[in-house]
C-alpha cells in the first residue's frame, strides 16, 4: 500500500518540487470555493449540466462557466438562480473577521432560539402543527444536549482539576434522566 | 462521514514530473479539476453520479480528468484515477497526452486489476 493523502494540494506539494507551481494551485483552489460547492450541489441532486441549465433558465455552457469560475467572477443573480433550480436557497452571512470562537457559538446559540420561536409562530393556532412542533423541540433539546454533554464531558476529562466556571452548576443525572425521557416514545 | 484518501500510483510520481516539465498549466487545470472531482465524493456523491465535461469514463470503473476550464490554449490531457469505493481511496494512477491514451488506459486497467479483485 502507498501513501495517502487527504487532497490534491497535500499530494502535489509533496510530489512537485515546483514553489511557484504549487503556491498559484493552491490559489486558485483557494479562490474557487464557492463554484466547487455548486457542482458538488448540482451532482448531489442527480443533475447534468444539461437538465440544471434548463431548470435555472440557462444555457448548458453558462452553467459550465459557473461551476468554472473563480469567486469573485460569480454574480448574486447566477448563484440564485443556479440555486433555487436544485432546491437549495443562499444565506449570506456578515462577521467581523476579528469575532472570536466564543461570540460565534453564542452567535449561533441565538440563531437557534429564533428559528423555535418563529417555529412556534407558524405554528399557532394549528394543533396538529403544533403537536409537531412539540415533537421537533423535544428532538432537538435531546440531540442538542447530547452533543453538548459530550463536548462538556471532553473538556472535563482533559482539565479535571480544574473548577468548570458556568453560570449554575449543572447537574449532569438530570440532564440524562431527561434526555432519556425525551427520546423514550409516548 | 469519513473523508477519501488519495493514493497515488507508484510510478505517478515520476510521470507527473515529467508532464508538469512539459505542460505546466495542463498540470494544474488538471489538479484543480481533480480536487473539484475529490471535493464532489466527499460530500457523500457516488462516483457513477459525478458528471461534468472534464471527467470521462473509460473502462472498468477508471475514470479520465481532462485540462477543461484551465486560462489559455492547453494541450490535450488527461489524469487517469480509479474511485475505490468500500475503501473510499481514489488511486491518483497515471497521466499524459491523449495520443497516449489508447497505452495509458490499459495500464490503468492492468493495475486496478488486483484493487477489482480485492472488491469480490
Amino acid at each position: 500500500m502507498g501513501k495517502k493523502y487527504n487532497n490534491v494540494l497535500e499530494m502535489t506539494k509533496d510530489i512537485s518540487d515546483e514553489e511557484d507551481f504549487n503556491k498559484a494551485l493552491e490559489e486558485e483552489i483557494k479562490n474557487k470555493q464557492i463554484s466547487k460547492a455548486l457542482f458538488a450541489m448540482r451532482c448531489k441532486a442527480g443533475l447534468t449540466q444539461k437538465e440544471l441549465a434548463e431548470k435555472a433558465g440557462f444555457t448548458q455552457g453558462k452553467i459550465s462557466k459557473i461551476e468554472n469560475a473563480f469567486d469573485n467572477e460569480l454574480t448574486l443573480n447566477d448563484l440564485t438562480k443556479y440555486c433555487s433550480a436544485i432546491n437549495m436557497q443562499i444565506e449570506i452571512g456578515f462577521s467581523n473577521m476579528e469575532t472570536r470562537l466564543v461570540d460565534r457559538v453564542k452567535h449561533h446559540y441565538f440563531a437557534l432560539m429564533e428559528c423555535l420561536i418563529e417555529m412556534r409562530h407558524l405554528a399557532k393556532g394549528d394543533k396538529s402543527i403544533e403537536e409537531g412542533v412539540e415533537k421537533f423541540h423535544e428532538e432537538a433539546f435531546a440531540n442538542i444536549t447530547t452533543g453538548m454533554l459530550d463536548c462538556l464531558l471532553k473538556v472535563k476529562i482533559k482539565e479535571e482539576k480544574k473548577p468548570l466556571h458556568v453560570s449554575s452548576p449543572i447537574d449532569l443525572k438530570a440532564l440524562l434522566e431527561r434526555r432519556e425521557k425525551a427520546l423514550t416514545p409516548k | 462521514m469519513a473523508a477519501w484518501k488519495l493514493e497515488p500510483s507508484p510510478f505517478f510520481d515520476s510521470r507527473f514530473k515529467r508532464f508538469q516539465k512539459k505542460h505546466a498549466n495542463e498540470a494544474k487545470a488538471i489538479l484543480n479539476n481533480l480536487d473539484t472531482y475529490v471535493s464532489t465524493l466527499n460530500e457523500g456523491v457516488h462516483p457513477i453520479n459525478i458528471k461534468a465535461g472534464f471527467i470521462h469514463h473509460e473502462p472498468d470503473g477508471i475514470k479520465a480528468i481532462d485540462q477543461k476550464g484551465g486560462k489559455g490554449k492547453l494541450m490535450q490531457s488527461r489524469l487517469y484515477i480509479y474511485p475505490h469505493t468500500e475503501t473510499k481511496t481514489l488511486h491518483v494512477i497515471s497521466i499524459g497526452n491523449k495520443t497516449d491514451q489508447k497505452g495509458d488506459i490499459n495500464e490503468c486497467r492492468d493495475y486496478i486489476k488486483p484493487l477489482r479483485k480485492g472488491k469480490g
